[in-house]
């Protein structure tokens, strides 16, 4: 994907293009807001990284005035500003997701995934996902497992769906809580690791094996085999 | 100096009252003045017009019978004209005038004097000496003016003495403020003597004053509280790095993905109470109220019992869930949840091993109750306050904030919080009774 980056930090910004360029991104890091706002004028880009504070014009004004020259790209907000008015603020002006800083850069590279994803409409509209050797129905509720039928309970299959649409990348905790229990906030007791440990002891244990894999200090990532 | 003494006092504000209210006094005086003098004056002439015209009938008679005349009334004279004579005294010329009654007023002299011409052709005319009722009305008007111009006077000085007392105390309350903006919180105003206004006054700025110099010692508390919680997480990610670079340079060990976990985690815990910290900030301004939406306390109850449950079994400890009579309140979701989530999640923390925690909806009454070692009376105030941890608990790793995010969410949904004894009087049972919905 053709990435824009706007970030003035220098260690951030260099960072963020890094990272992404290794996940196989192609990126330009602009530090101007100008010089950004220009840029995307001129040529597609699939995600625009937008930091809200950087010099000549901040990221809300250069997302308000793309948007006014119908430049439709998703649009992440960098920030560290947490309101929950600045975020309001954030969407208000065309963005379609907002990240506090500081972040996991597994967090950033899921968030630009999702929202390309949410560009595209609904992608797949068949009720069943297919992850090796296991699948769910999304509309029976139902997992499979090898042939066999594994019995979940509500948050362990949203857990496990969550998984199994993005396999191989790094799910952090603060993105389970999002997508599964639908908190913002940080219960401080050990809700994921607790469901994880319990669909763990469904889908892998009587297999013998792990698809699960806990990469300390950064999150989950399933891998399937 | 006198000038601005001048302008000083007519800046005061009980000064400007009596100027206002004496004017509006010296208007009503005036008139009432006025109209005294008016109606005094006309009846005096009516009864001095009376007596011209009796004494004029008396004198009709006589010439009409031929008989002397009449001798004059008291103060009064009389002429008659008979073809150019005259008989009689008159102090003053006889005016050529129609009949009626009039006033002479020349000089010292003054008079009032009826003309009135018989059948015959005859002239009467009677006067009467208005001297007196002249001395009556200067009487009358001169009392007018002492009482309007005392009036004036005392008023003036009364309000003068009204508007400087006055001020000595609002000096005393003015300076009390001037002294608390300059972050003296330990002033206080005394106003001696009378219990007025102005001492409510006083008390309501000491009561503030007191509650502001409260808070801002709490808050010195919690900003020691604060660096102590980033502290310690701090330390440890330090000790962790620098292990780690010690090794690599001096025993070239290489870094392991173990190590660099642990230095993550320990950000991310500070980085978590960075955003609790803010949260419940936030909560505390009240922000929020805007999105209070009816919430039903069942789905509620169940949403956090399904995610917890499994929570509360992973750390050998039971769990139930009691509903009766469930109600909807008035509230945010999300800040329900959390308030709920930190409550199960003190209950885990601080209760005992293998006990059972129970979450509990009665009507708009919400409580949680564990069978731990519950707080003692005296720590039950202050467990609700941010960053307060029981003595020898603070190592718990706890972020300190769970409870005072509860206080902070229940008072932002106007509910009352209170900690009790749980069953048999062991362990701690929190309630939250909201209010009642009353209109959707």
């Amino acid at each position: 994907m053709r990435l824009l980056v706007l970030e003035d930090d220098k260690t951030l910004g260099p960072w963020i293009e890094k990272g992404l360029s290794e996940a196989g991104h192609v990126v330009a890091l602009y530090r101007d807001g100008k010089d950004a706002m220009i840029a995307a004028m001129g040529q597609d880009y699939d995600v625009l990284v937008l930091d809200r504070m950087v010099p000549g014009l901040d990221g809300l004004a250069v997302l308000k005035s793309l948007r006014q020259a119908k430049v439709m790209a998703p649009a992440i907000f960098l920030t560290a500003l947490g309101e929950v008015e600045d975020r309001v603020e954030g969407l208000l002006a065309g963005g379609d997701d907002y990240l506090v800083k500081p972040f996991a850069f597994s967090e950033l590279l899921a968030r630009i995934e999702v929202s390309v994803r949410r560009q595209g409409g609904t992608d797949e509209q068949s009720s069943e996902l297919t992850a090796g050797d296991i699948t769910i129905d999304l509309h029976k509720r139902s997992c499979q497992r090898q042939g066999q039928d594994i019995d979940l309970n509500t948050k362990e299959f949203q857990l496990l769906e969550v998984f199994m649409r993005s396999k191989g990348r790094v799910q952090t905790r603060t993105m389970l809580l999002e997508r599964v229990w639908d908190m913002n906030f940080d219960p401080t007791t050990s809700v994921v690791e607790t469901h994880i440990s319990r669909l763990r002891s469904k889908i892998e244990k009587p297999f013998g094996d792990t698809l699960l894999r806990t990469i300390r200090g950064a999150g989950y990532v399933f891998e399937p085999r | 100096m006198f000038l601005n003494r001048v302008r000083s006092i007519a800046r005061l504000s009980a000064f400007r009252l009596t100027l206002s209210l004496l004017t509006v006094f010296a208007v009503v005086l005036v008139l009432a003045w006025v109209s005294t003098f008016w109606l005094v004056q006309r009846e005096m002439d009516r009864l001095a017009d009376a007596r011209l015209t009796a004494q004029a009938a008396l004198i009709a008679e006589a010439l009409e019978q031929g008989t002397g005349l009449p001798q004059p009334a008291f103060d009064q004279e009389f002429a008659v004209v008979t073809e150019g004579a005259m008989q009689g005294t008159l102090s003053f010329a006889i005016p050529d005038r129609r009949d009626g009654t009039y006033r002479y007023d020349q000089d010292r002299f003054d008079f009032r004097y009826l003309i009135q011409t018989t059948p015959n052709g005859e002239k009467i005319i009677v006067s009467e000496n208005a001297e007196r009722q002249d001395e009556l009305l200067d009487t009358l008007t001169g009392v007018m003016q002492v009482s309007l111009f005392g009036m004036l006077i005392a008023g003036l000085l009364a309000g003068l003495w009204l508007a400087l007392r006055g001020q000595r105390r609002l000096d005393l309350i003015s300076n009390g403020l001037a002294q608390v903006a300059q972050g003296h919180l330990t002033t206080r105003i005394e106003l001696s003597g009378r219990d007025d206004d102005l001492s409510v006054l006083a008390e309501r700025i000491n009561a503030t004053t007191e509650r502001l110099e409260h808070s801002m010692q709490q808050m010195r508390v919690q900003s020691s509280n604060i660096a102590h919680d980033l502290r310690t997480p701090l330390a440890r990610l330090r000790a962790g790095l620098e292990t780690d670079l010690i090794n690599l340079t001096e025993n070239d060990q290489p870094v392991d993905a173990d190590s660099l976990g642990a230095a993550l985690e320990q950000i991310d815990k500070i980085v978590g109470t960075f955003n609790a910290l803010l949260r419940l900030s936030r909560i505390e301004s009240g922000a929020g109220r805007d999105a209070f939406d009816a919430v039903e306390l069942k789905g509620l109850v169940e949403h956090v019992a399904e995610t917890f449950e499994p929570v509360v079994e992973n750390a050998d400890q039971r769990f139930r869930v009691e509903i009766t009579d469930p109600a909807y309140i008035k509230g945010d979701r999300d800040l329900l949840v959390q308030l709920i989530a930190n409550l199960i999640q003190n209950a885990l923390r601080y209760g005992s091993e293998k006990q059972e925690i129970v979450l509990s909806v009665h009507g708009t009454v919400l409580s949680v109750i564990d069978q731990g070692p519950g707080i003692a009376f005296s720590e039950r105030e202050k467990v609700l306050q941010p960053l307060y941890q029981i003595e020898g608990t603070r190592q718990n790793d706890g972020f300190g904030l769970g409870l005072s995010m509860v206080a902070a969410i229940s008072e932002l949904h106007d509910a009352t919080l209170s900690l009790s004894d749980g069953k048999n009087g062991c362990g701690l049972k929190v309630t939250l009774r909201f209010p009642k919905l009353t209109n959707l």
